[in-house]
C-alpha cells in the first residue's frame, strides 16, 4: 500500500501546508449591520464589547461616579471607553480571547491554597482526635499467631481493663495534613497503621508502614488478629468512628468523595 | 466562569479492561501501544516518503476523536544487559559474563531513554450504548458518592466493546506493531503524567507475551490521583504578595503522593535535592502548545518537527488531539470560511492598509485547500492540536525546560503557546479518557492527512537488533539508545552476517572491529584475524581474550602448515594451492602433476609426508621418481630457506590449534602491486619476499575456510582491516569473496575496515551483499562522499551535501592544536544496520578496562604512564579478572614475545583510565535530569561544582527547515547534569572499584531491583 502511495506521490518535492489560516480568520468588525462603517475601524470583538458595556455601564452609573458635570463626565466617560477599546486591541494574549485570558489568569490568582485533588480543592483541616470506645469480648480459646496465647487464662483479666478505658489517641492525618505540620501533639500507636489501612483509600497521605521489625503492641495484635479471623470470635466494637469494623479490602475499593 | 470549572475535573477512569476504559463521561476509551515505530532516522528521502505514506494510510483509518501520546521513558541497563545474556550460556562463557557486568557499569551513568508511542480513541456509543454508557456513569457517579462499591461491566458490555478494538486494530497499518495495551500500561501513562521530570520510570515491557494476561480494574485507587496546583500556589503561602504575579508562575505542580511508593530509594534523594520542607516531592511541569504553523509550509523530508523535540536537550512528553473528519464536512467547511472571507474583505474596506494581506494569504491558502480536497477523493481534514509539556522537580528548571523544548520548534517559524491559567487544562487534555475541552479547540490546526502524514510522529531512532553485541549509542536523541549487533545470530536469520567499516586513518576502524572481536571470542565464536599493523593492534588485543594464539611470519612460534595443521583432506586440497601460488607452475605442467601426484592424501600417507618440509625434502630426493619434482623442490627449497618462509616450512614449530582464536601477523609480508600483477615482464622480475606474500595471502583465507567449514556449528568471524590488501591480490580477494558470499551457510562473517568505500571493500556484488556498514570520519570530500553512498545515503538527497560536511568537520572532530580526539567524542560515525536503518552513532568504548587497554590503538598510548601507576589502576580496576591471564592456555614463548614488542602489563592510556573511574564519554549525552545554563556561564546557585559533568550536549544535528530555505541547526546549550542519583552513582562505581569484588557485588545489588539473569551474572562473577 505504502508503495503504491509512494509511486503516485513522486513529486519533486513535498511541503507540509496548514490550512488553518484559511479556516480561522480573525474576525474584524469594520461596519454597522445597516452597511455604514464605524469609524477608526476596524475593531475585534473584545474591543467593540470592551468599549460598549464601559460606554453603557458607566452612563448607567454615571450618578454613582461621576465627578464633573454632565458634559464633563460624558467626556471622561468616552475617553474611558476609548482607553479600554485601544487597551484590549493591543494586549497579545496569543490566539485567546483577552477577557477569557483575565479569567484565567485571575484563576491563578484565586487559585486554591493547597491545590486541587479530584477537581476539589484540598483543605488543610486541623487535626481531629478520634476515640473509641472498645468492648472486646475476648475468646478463651488462644488466637493463632498471638503471642498472648501461653497467658490465656490472664488475658481477660489483663486486657479487659485496658479496653474499657477511652481508647489511645489515632492521629488521622487529614487530606493536607502531608503538606503542614500537625499543631496537635500526634501518637501514632504502632497498631495505627491497621486502622488507618482502611482510611488509606480517602487520605491522600499514605500512612508510614509499620518498621518490619517492631512489635504490635498487645491490644494491636489482638484486633489485628480479630480483623483477620472476623469469626465467632471477632470483636464487638462500638465506636466514634465506624471504619475499624469493615474489612480493609471493602474499603479500599470504595473511593468515596470528602 | 466556565473557564474555570472545565479545569476541575478527576482521574476520567471508572473501571478498566485491557486496552479499555470506562470513564466518568460515559465514553469509552481503548489504548494502543505502537511498538513497533517506524525506524526512519536518516534514511534516504525515498524511504521517508514511504513512511510518511504509512502515516497517511494510519490518520485515514482514524475516524472521529483521536489522541497520539509520545512519551519518554527510561531504558533500564539490566533490561540492555538481558538482551546481551539471551542465548549465551555464561556458565561456558565466563568472559562475557564479565562483559556484561562491565557494560552495566558502563551504561549506569548513561541515560538511556526512548519514545513510547500510543494511540487513544474514543469508542463510539452505537445502539442503546448511546444511553446505555451514560447512565452507567451516571450510576457510578451516584455509587461514588453514598460510598458503595462499584460494579464491574458486563461481560457482554466488555465483549463487544473488546469486538471495536479488535475492528480498529485493524485498520491500524500492521508495520507499526500496534496492539491493545494493557491494564498496566494504562496505569503507567496515567502515571508518568504525574510524575514527569520527578522519576524516571521505565516503560512496561513492550513484548506481547509478557503482557498477555490482563486483571480487570474496578477500583480507581490503581490509578494514581495526584495534587494539582496551578501556579504553585502551594509553594506562595508565605509570600502571599507573590500570588499577585501569575505570569512567573505559568506552571502547574503536580504533587502526586504515592509517588514513594513507586520512587523507593529514588525518592530520598530527590527529597534531599529539593528543598521542600516535608513535603512530598512534586512535579513542576510547564504545558506548551503549538498554536500557528509557518503559513508558507514546511518542505518534507524536515518537517518532522515532534521528532526534533528528541533532540532539544530535555525530556518532552507530546500528545496531539486528533480530530478527523471526511472530505464532505471538510469542504461544507470551506464554503463557510469562503462566506466569512468574503465578510472580512468587506469589514475591513475602509481601514488603512496597503492591501489586505492576511485576506489574500487566506484565500490563497482556502483555494488549495479546496483544490487538494477536491482532487482525492479519499482525502480527510485532520484537525490537530499539539501540546508538549516538560517536568523538573523545580519550576526554575521546569521553566529552563520548556524554553529549550518551545526554541526547538520557534527556530523553525511554529508558534508555540504557554497559556497563562490553561496549564492544568491542558495537562489533561494530554490524557487518554479525557474529552477534547475548549482550549484544545481553540489551538487546533488544519490540515490534511497527506500533509500531516509529514509530520511523521511514530518513528524511533533506534538501531541494530534486539539483542546481542553492545556495540554503539545513537546520537540522534538526547537520550540515547543502545545499539545491540547480533553478529553471531545474522547468518541463522538468514542475513548475512558480514560488517564493513569504512573511515580513514585514525578514525576508528579497528577500535570499532576490536570491540566486535572481543565480543564474538565471548560469546563463544572464533576470532580470526588478519592483522597488518606495525604496531600488532590485533596481536596485542586478543592476548586480552580465552585461548589465542598469534602466527607472526618475522617472529613465528606457530607454524601454519597446513599439512600439519589441518585434517589430510583438505590439507592436501590447500597445500596444493599454496604451491602453485608459491611455485608460479601450472597443474597442467608436468611439476604441476608432479606436485598433484605427491600431495595425494594416499601418496602422503604410503611416504609418510606429515609436513611441508617432509614434502620439500621429497621432492628434491633422488629417490622420488616423479618427473619434474627436483624441479619444484628446488624451489620450494628456496622459499622454505627464507626467514619468512620459517612459518610454513619449519618442521620444529608446533602447528597452530584451529579452535584457537588465531591472529595472523603479515605486517612484514609484502604484496605485489597490482601494477605487477597486470604486467607480464614486471611479474616475471618480482622479488621473492613478494611472490612469498602472495602466497602467503592466499593461504590465510583457504585456511579460514578449512576452519569455517570444520565448525560449521561455531560462528567464526574473520576480521580484514586494511582490507586493500586482501582485495589487491586476486587469491586472497578470491577467498574474501567466497566468505561474504557463502560465508552464511558455514555461520561466519568477515569484519572488513578500510578507508575508501567504492575500490578498498571489492567488487559491486560483493559491496552489495554486506549488510552492516558503518562510516566512520573522513576528513577528505571524495572519500566522504563514497562513503555516505556506501553507508546508504542517497547522493540526489537535498540534505546530502550537509552530510558530507558534518562527516568532515562534525564527527569525531580532532582537536586543532593537539591533533587528538576528546574522549567524550571517539568513534562518531553512522551505521547502516541489517533493515536498511541509518542512525548517527557513537561507538561504545570497551567496558572493561584491560580490554580498553589492549584495544587502544593510538601510537604512543602503551608509555604514557609510569608502570607502577599502570599496574595499581589496572588491579584496582578489574580485580576479579586478575587471575585472568594466567588461566589462558597461552604458550608462554609467544607471551614473552609479545610483551618484548609491545609491553603488555603498562596498557592504561589515559582516556582508558578516564573510562573507568568516570566515563566522560558518557556524560556528554546528559543525565536524567538537566539544568539548563546560559553558555556566558552564569553562577547558578545550584549548579554542579565539579567541571567534569559538564559537557555541551550540542549535536548540531540538522533541524527542520522550512521553504524559505532557512537552515537552522538545533540549540546548542550546555547542559549541567544535576542528578543525586546519578552522582550517587558514580561516586558508588568508583567506590566499588577501589574494594574487593565481593564488596561490588554487595554494593550494588539492591540499587538493581529488576534482571535476575543480571544478577545471575555478578553472582558468577563474585564466584570468580
Amino acid at each position: 500500500m505504502a508503495r503504491t502511495q509512494q509511486q503516485e506521490d513522486t513529486q519533486p518535492a513535498r511541503v507540509m501546508r496548514i490550512y488553518t489560516r484559511a479556516l480561522k480568520v480573525p474576525v474584524l468588525i469594520g461596519r454597522v449591520p445597516g452597511g455604514g462603517s464605524i469609524p477608526l475601524g476596524p475593531y475585534t470583538l473584545p474591543q467593540l464589547v470592551g468599549g460598549a458595556v464601559t460606554l453603557v455601564g458607566g452612563a448607567l452609573t454615571l450618578d454613582t461616579w461621576g465627578p464633573l458635570g454632565t458634559a464633563g463626565n460624558l467626556a471622561l466617560l468616552l475617553l474611558a471607553a476609548i482607553g479600554v477599546t485601544v487597551v484590549l486591541g493591543r494586549i497579545k494574549t496569543g490566539s485567546r480571547n483577552p477577557v477569557i485570558a483575565a479569567i484565567a489568569a485571575a484563576g491563578t490568582i484565586t487559585s486554591p491554597t493547597w491545590g486541587r485533588l479530584a477537581g476539589r480543592p484540598v483543605r488543610a483541616r486541623r487535626p481531629t482526635r478520634v476515640t473509641h470506645r472498645l468492648l472486646l469480648d475476648l475468646p478463651t480459646a488462644p488466637i493463632p499467631g498471638s503471642t498472648l496465647t501461653t497467658t490465656s487464662t490472664a488475658a481477660p483479666t489483663t486486657a479487659a481493663p485496658t479496653l474499657s478505658q477511652p481508647a489511645p489517641t489515632v492521629f488521622a492525618p487529614p487530606a493536607a495534613a502531608a503538606t503542614k505540620p500537625p499543631a496537635a501533639p500526634r501518637r501514632i500507636r504502632d497498631w495505627a497503621p491497621a486502622l488507618l489501612s482502611g482510611r488509606a483509600a480517602r487520605s491522600p497521605v499514605a500512612p508510614a508502614p509499620r518498621p518490619s521489625g517492631a512489635p504490635l503492641s498487645a491490644v494491636g495484635e489482638l484486633l489485628a488478629a480479630a480483623m483477620a479471623t472476623e469469626g465467632p470470635t471477632g470483636a464487638n466494637t462500638s465506636s466514634t468512628t465506624s471504619p475499624t469494623s469493615r474489612p480493609t479490602a471493602h474499603l479500599q475499593t470504595t473511593r468515596s468523595p470528602r | 466562569m466556565t473557564v474555570l470549572t472545565s479545569t476541575r475535573r478527576a482521574m476520567p477512569a471508572t473501571a478498566m479492561t485491557g486496552p479499555l476504559q470506562w470513564t466518568r463521561d460515559g465514553v469509552v476509551w481503548a489504548l494502543w501501544r505502537v511498538c513497533d515505530p517506524v525506524r526512519y532516522g536518516s534514511r534516504p528521502a525515498k524511504d521517508k516518503e514511504i513512511v510518511r505514506a504509512l502515516h497517511q494510510a494510519l490518520l485515514r483509518a482514524l475516524d472521529g476523536e483521536a489522541l497520539l501520546l509520545g512519551v519518554m521513558a527510561r531504558i533500564d541497563p539490566v533490561t540492555v544487559v538481558e538482551s546481551m545474556l539471551e542465548g549465551i550460556d555464561l556458565s561456558a562463557h565466563r568472559q562475557w559474563a564479565l562483559e556484561c557486568d562491565a557494560t552495566l557499569d558502563q551504561l549506569d551513568d548513561i541515560a538511556l531513554g526512548e519514545r513510547t508511542y500510543w494511540i487513544a480513541v474514543p469508542l463510539a456509543n452505537t445502539g442503546g450504548d448511546r444511553f446505555g454508557e451514560p447512565l452507567r456513569a451516571a450510576q457510578t457517579a451516584i455509587k461514588d458518592a453514598f460510598g458503595m462499591p462499584r460494579g464491574r461491566p458486563d461481560q457482554d458490555l466488555i465483549d463487544r466493546r473488546l469486538q471495536q478494538v479488535q475492528e480498529m486494530t485493524s485498520l491500524i497499518p500492521s508495520v507499526l506493531g500496534a496492539r491493545p495495551a494493557t491494564v498496566a500500561e494504562q496505569v503507567w501513562v496515567a502515571a508518568s503524567a504525574q510524575r514527569r521530570g520527578l522519576v524516571d520510570l521505565e516503560a512496561p515491557p513492550a513484548d506481547p507475551a509478557t503482557a498477555a494476561t490482563d486483571p480487570h480494574l474496578a477500583s480507581g485507587c490503581a490509578v494514581p490521583e495526584a495534587i494539582l496546583d496551578e501556579g504553585g500556589t502551594s509553594d506562595l503561602r508565605t509570600r502571599r504578595a507573590a500570588r499577585l504575579n501569575p505570569l512567573a508562575r505559568v506552571f502547574l505542580k503536580v504533587t502526586d503522593l504515592n509517588v514513594a511508593d513507586f520512587a523507593g530509594s529514588e525518592l530520598a534523594e530527590l527529597a534531599a535535592d529539593v528543598d521542600v520542607e516535608e513535603e512530598a516531592p512534586a512535579s513542576y511541569q510547564v504545558l506548551m502548545a503549538i498554536s500557528d504553523m509557518p503559513p508558507a509550509g514546511m518542505r518534507f523530508p524536515g518537517s518532522e518537527y515532534l521528532s526534533a523535540l528528541d533532540r532539544c536537550g530535555v525530556d518532552v512528553d507530546w500528545a496531539v488531539r486528533l480530530t478527523i473528519r471526511n472530505r464532505d464536512d471538510a469542504l461544507r467547511k470551506t464554503r463557510r470560511a469562503l462566506r466569512n472571507l468574503n465578510d472580512q474583505y468587506d469589514q475591513r474596506e475602509g481601514s488603512m492598509t496597503t492591501g489586505h494581506h492576511e485576506l489574500d494569504l487566506a484565500g490563497e491558502l482556502l483555494t488549495e485547500y479546496q483544490a487538494t480536497l477536491a482532487q482525492d477523493k479519499r482525502e480527510v481534514e485532520v484537525q490537530h492540536t499539539t501540546i508538549l509539556a516538560v517536568g523538573a522537580a523545580t519550576p526554575t528548571a521546569a521553566k529552563a525546560c520548556a524554553q529549550a523544548a518551545a526554541r526547538v520548534l520557534t527556530d523553525v517559524d511554529i508558534t508555540v503557546e504557554r497559556p497563562l491559567g490553561g496549564q492544568e487544562e491542558l495537562w489533561w487534555q494530554m490524557l487518554p479518557g479525557v474529552a477534547t475541552s475548549r482550549i484544545t479547540r481553540r489551538l487546533t490546526q488544519f490540515t490534511t492527512a497527506a500533509n500531516y502524514a509529514c509530520v511523521v510522529p511514530l518513528t524511533t531512532s533506534a538501531l541494530g537488533d534486539r539483542t546481542g553485541i553492545p556495540l554503539a549509542l545513537t546520537r540522534s536523541t538526547t537520550r540515547p539508545r543502545v545499539v545491540l549487533h547480533h553478529l553471531d545470530g545474522h547468518a541463522r536469520r538468514g542475513v548475512n552476517p558480514s560488517v564493513a567499516v569504512c573511515a580513514e586513518n585514525g578514525a576508528g576502524k579497528t577500535y570499532t572491529l576490536l570491540r566486535l572481536a572481543g565480543a564474538v571470542a565471548d560469546r563463544g565464536g572464533q576470532l580470526l584475524v588478519i592483522d597488518r599493523s606495525a604496531e600488532r593492534e590485533y596481536a596485542r588485543f586478543v592476548t586480552s581474550l580465552d585461548d589465542h594464539i598469534v602466527v607472526d611470519v618475522e617472529r613465528p612460534e606457530w607454524s601454519m602448515d597446513p599439512l600439519r595443521a589441518l585434517p589430510r583432506a583438505a590439507a592436501s586440497r590447500v597445500a596444493h594451492s599454496f604451491i602453485t601460488v608459491l611455485t608460479g607452475i601450472t597443474n597442467r605442467s608436468g611439476e604441476g602433476v608432479a606436485v598433484s601426484q605427491v600431495l595425494d592424501p594416499a601418496y602422503l600417507t604410503a611416504h609418510r609426508l606429515t609436513s611441508m618440509a617432509d614434502v620439500v625434502d621429497h621432492l628434491v630426493d633422488p629417490a622420488c621418481l616423479i618427473p619434474g619434482a627436483a624441479g619444484v623442490g628446488q624451489r620450494l627449497r628456496n622459499f622454505a630457506g627464507m626467514p619468512l618462509g620459517a612459518v610454513v616450512f619449519d618442521p620444529d614449530l608446533p602447528p597452530m590449534p584451529l579452535t584457537h582464536n588465531i591472529v595472523w601477523g603479515t605486517y612484514a609480508v609484502e604484496l605485489p602491486t597490482a601494477e605487477e600483477l597486470r604486467n607480464q615482464h614486471l611479474f616475471d622480475q618480482l622479488r621473492v619476499e613478494k611472490l612469498f606474500g602472495r602466497a602467503y595471502y592466499a593461504l590465510i583465507p583457504d585456511l579460514c575456510r578449512s576452519i569455517s567449514e570444520a565448525n560449521p556449528d561455531r560462528f567464526t568471524f574473520l576480521v580484514c582491516d586494511e582490507a586493500h590488501a586482501i582485495n589487491s591480490s586476486p587469491e586472497s580477494s578470491l577467498a574474501v569473496t567466497r566468505f561474504i558470499r557463502e560465508g552464511r551457510r558455514a555461520d561466519a562473517a568477515v569484519g572488513l575496515g578500510s578507508h575508501d568505500a567504492a575500490s578498498d571493500f571489492g567488487d559491486d556484488t560483493q559491496r552489495g551483499l554486506i549488510r552492516t556498514r558503518i562510516l566512520l570520519r573522513h576528513t577528505d570530500d571524495t572519500l566522504a562522499r563514497r562513503g555516505l553512498e556506501f553507508a546508504g545515503f542517497d547522493p540526489a538527497d537535498p540534505e546530502f551535501d550537509a552530510l558530507v560536511d558534518t562527516l568532515m568537520h562534525d564527527t569525531s572532530p580532532m582537536d586543532s592544536g593537539t591533533g587528538l580526539v576528546a574522549p567524550e567524542r571517539r568513534g562518531e560515525g553512522w551505521m547502516r544496520d541489517i533493515t536498511g536503518a541509518i542512525e548517527p552513532i557513537r561507538i561504545l568504548p570497551q567496558p572493561r578496562a584491560e580490554r580498553a587497554a589492549a584495544a587502544d590503538t593510538t601510537p604512543g598510548a602503551h608509555h604514557v604512564r609510569p608502570r607502577q601507576a599502570q599496574l595499581a589502576t589496572t588491579a584496582a580496576a578489574q580485580p576479579h579478572d586478575a587471575p585472568d591471564d594466567d588461566a589462558t592456555p597461552t604458550p608462554s614463548a609467544v607471551a614473552r614475545q609479545l610483551q618484548g614488542a609491545a609491553p603488555l602489563e603498562v596498557p592504561i592510556p589515559p582516556e582508558a583510565a578516564s573510562v573507568a573511574a568516570a566515563p566522560a564519554w558518557s556524560q556528554a549525552t546528559g543525565h536524567r535530569r538537566f539544568e539548563l545554563v546560559d553558555q556566558s556561564g552564569v553562577d547558578d546557585p545550584g549548579q554542579d561544582p565539579n567541571p567534569s559533568t559538564t559537557t555541551s550536549s550540542s549535536e548540531a544535528v540538522a533541524a527542520p527547515a522550512t521553504t524559505s530555505t532557512r537552515k537552522v541547526a538545533a540549540p546548542v546549550k550546555t547542559v549541567t547534569a544535576k542528578t543525586p542519583s546519578s552522582r550517587a552513582s558514580s561516586s558508588r562505581a568508583t567506590a566499588a572499584r577501589t574494594t574487593t569484588a565481593k564488596t561490588t557485588t554487595a554494593k550494588t545489588t539492591p540499587a538493581r531491583p529488576t534482571g535476575s539473569r543480571a544478577r545471575t551474572v555478578r553472582a558468577a562473577t563474585e564466584e570468580s
